[in-house]
């Protein structure tokens, strides 16, 4: 179900960034609304890590406007304290244990020493590190690693979090945990931006999706939203004897939009309902309409076009531009 | 607690339980000390003043290197982007690193100090006076010229991206740079070396640490 949106935390407007000759974001924009999980991906070099280190205040020499809740870093500097952020590509310093620096990220974050002391369990259970908080950083592994960044980065419990990657580099039962958290955290309100070039990564979270293709944001919408316009209404295809004879009559039905049949094979329909209508009842008035005309079907299949259709569409496209 | 106390706070703390800082602290009075007794050259001297100037003419080229080598490493794996999202500014990470180090520095300095004056007791030769005075005055020209060796190399740190080269760089520029602070004191009887020194030093370390900086703010991630 698609929730009514508020008012935007996270405002994107026209943002350019070149890097001497190269474009790496060209007039990108976006909104978040409180709550929102916003899937961003892109193949990899396609400005991705780019967008999200503007927005947290890395990058500061971009054209365009960045705001957070009404304000942009230069308004107010400490905007960034409402942010929680997830580099990709990002060290330790690995002297340290992982208890000493969330107590140095948690006190610069201006958290103080008491509350520290109770949220630092608290996170890093929700992580799955419980039982690494004494361990140095050197000794953990990669995996491991990924968890702690995203333990810094919901310390001090920002309403929004910023997450460039979070789940490369994690086993298939931490991706699966992770994904709940970041999942569990947008219930709470808090806005997500997380970036991925693995569709699967932002599929199931995701309330809205924007696409990035060399450096420009190719679409931006919600999954069902990219998914009806991939194929301009819900598909049904069905299979029964000389079915293609049939077509007419199908057409004809008030919720169907068009009737596509197979030269090479009578026995196959492929019906393509008007997206304005609900899907259930469609469904169930076609299901109907066979039943009462006596005509037998073999294989009735609702198609839902994949994410990875709609992306490799619109990253194909631009590749061809 | 203000950024920069805590940075700095944080980055002693880095400093003294790394393995290098345990060596200046343990280490390089112990060796100071075997060497005075290898040199017979320096029989008549006071340990205290060789342990002194040898701990703060080696432990500040070794110090340079750390500097240099450890911000290669650590701008390399973007280590203070987690920093920089928060309120920390660019300026106070390079600071809190450089008066780390060169408080690190220090305390190796008069441990080592500390440590010839205990031999020097013992063989009761402890310096008095204006002997003293010229055993202190030389630490302080030492520790002058390793401020600008550390800055220099926290400075190499910043624009050069391989270790490597920046640790080679750090050594023959943190060489050549700490002499400036204590050469034309010397030579020149018009100088009083020690406010020379202090003086060269500190400008020194406030120009190619105001550079770091600059090149750092410039710096896009």
């Amino acid at each position: 179900m698609i929730k009514e949106k508020s008012e935007p935390v996270i405002e994107f407007l026209n943002v350019s960034k070149n890097y001497k000759e190269i474009e790496a974001l060209k007039e990108a924009s976006f909104s978040i609304s409180k709550g929102d999980i916003f899937g961003y991906i892109g193949p990899n070099g396609a400005g991705k890590s780019t967008t999200l280190k503007i927005l947290v205040g890395l990058i500061r020499n971009h054209t365009g406007e960045v705001k957070i809740n009404g304000f942009t870093h230069k308004e107010n500097p400490n905007v960034n304290r409402l942010i929680g952020y997830l580099p990709q590509d990002v060290g330790f310093q690995e002297w340290r244990t992982v208890d000493h620096a969330l107590v140095t990220f948690g006190l610069l974050s201006g958290m103080v020493r008491e509350d520290l002391n109770n949220r630092i369990p608290e996170v890093l259970e929700l992580v799955g590190l419980q039982d690494a908080r004494k361990r140095k950083i050197k000794h953990l592994s990669g995996g491991m690693k990924q968890k702690l960044k995203l333990a810094q980065a919901i310390l001090h419990n920002p309403p929004i979090l910023v997450l460039d990657e979070p789940l490369s580099g994690l086993d298939p039962t931490s991706r699966w945990q992770l994904k709940n958290t970041i999942k569990s955290l947008s219930q709470t309100d808090v806005s997500i931006l997380f970036s991925s070039h693995i569709l699967e990564d932002v599929e199931g979270i995701a309330t809205d999706i924007g696409i990035i293709n060399h450096g420009q944001i190719v679409k931006v919408g919600n999954p069902q939203e990219l998914r009806d316009e991939l194929t301009g209404g819900n598909v049904v295809n069905i299979v029964g004897i000389n079915l293609a004879k049939k077509a007419d009559i199908v057409r004809d039905l008030k919720f169907v939009q068009e009737v596509n049949t197979d030269p090479d094979d009578p026995n196959t329909l492929s019906i393509v309902l008007i997206p304005e209508l609900n899907l259930d009842d469609c469904l169930l008035q076609l299901m109907d309409f066979f039943s009462s005309n006596e005509i037998v079907l073999s294989n009735f299949n609702y198609v839902r076009p994949t994410l990875e259709q709609v992306y490799l569409k619109y990253v194909m496209e631009g590749d061809s531009a | 607690m203000n950024s920069l106390l805590l940075l700095l706070w944080d980055e002693f703390k880095g400093f003294a339980k790394s393995k290098i800082m345990i060596a200046l602290w343990i280490g390089l009075p112990i060796l100071s000390i075997i060497m005075h007794f290898l040199q017979p050259a320096t029989g008549d001297f006071p340990i205290s003043l060789l342990t002194g100037i040898f701990v703060a003419s080696v432990g500040g080229l070794l110090a340079a290197v750390i500097l240099s080598s450890t911000m290669v490493n650590e701008l390399g794996a973007n280590v203070y982007d987690l920093y920089l999202i928060r309120p920390v500014k660019r300026w106070q990470i390079i600071v809190s690193k450089y008066i780390a180090v060169m408080i690190s520095l220090i305390i190796a300095v008069f441990l080592s100090f500390a440590a010839g004056l205990i031999v020097d007791s013992i063989r009761g030769m402890v310096p008095t006076g204006i002997f003293l005075r010229f055993v202190l005055d030389s630490i302080i020209m030492a520790i002058a010229s390793m401020s600008i060796a550390c800055a220099a190399g926290l400075f190499l740190g910043l624009v050069i991206k391989s270790v490597a080269l920046a640790v080679i760089l750090s050594i023959y520029l943190g060489q050549q740079l700490s002499l400036v602070a204590i050469l034309p004191g010397v030579l020149s009887p018009s100088i009083d070396p020690l406010w020379f020194s202090i003086g060269v030093g500190i400008a020194a370390t406030v120009v190619i640490l105001a550079a770091g900086i600059f090149v750092y703010q410039k710096k896009q991630f």
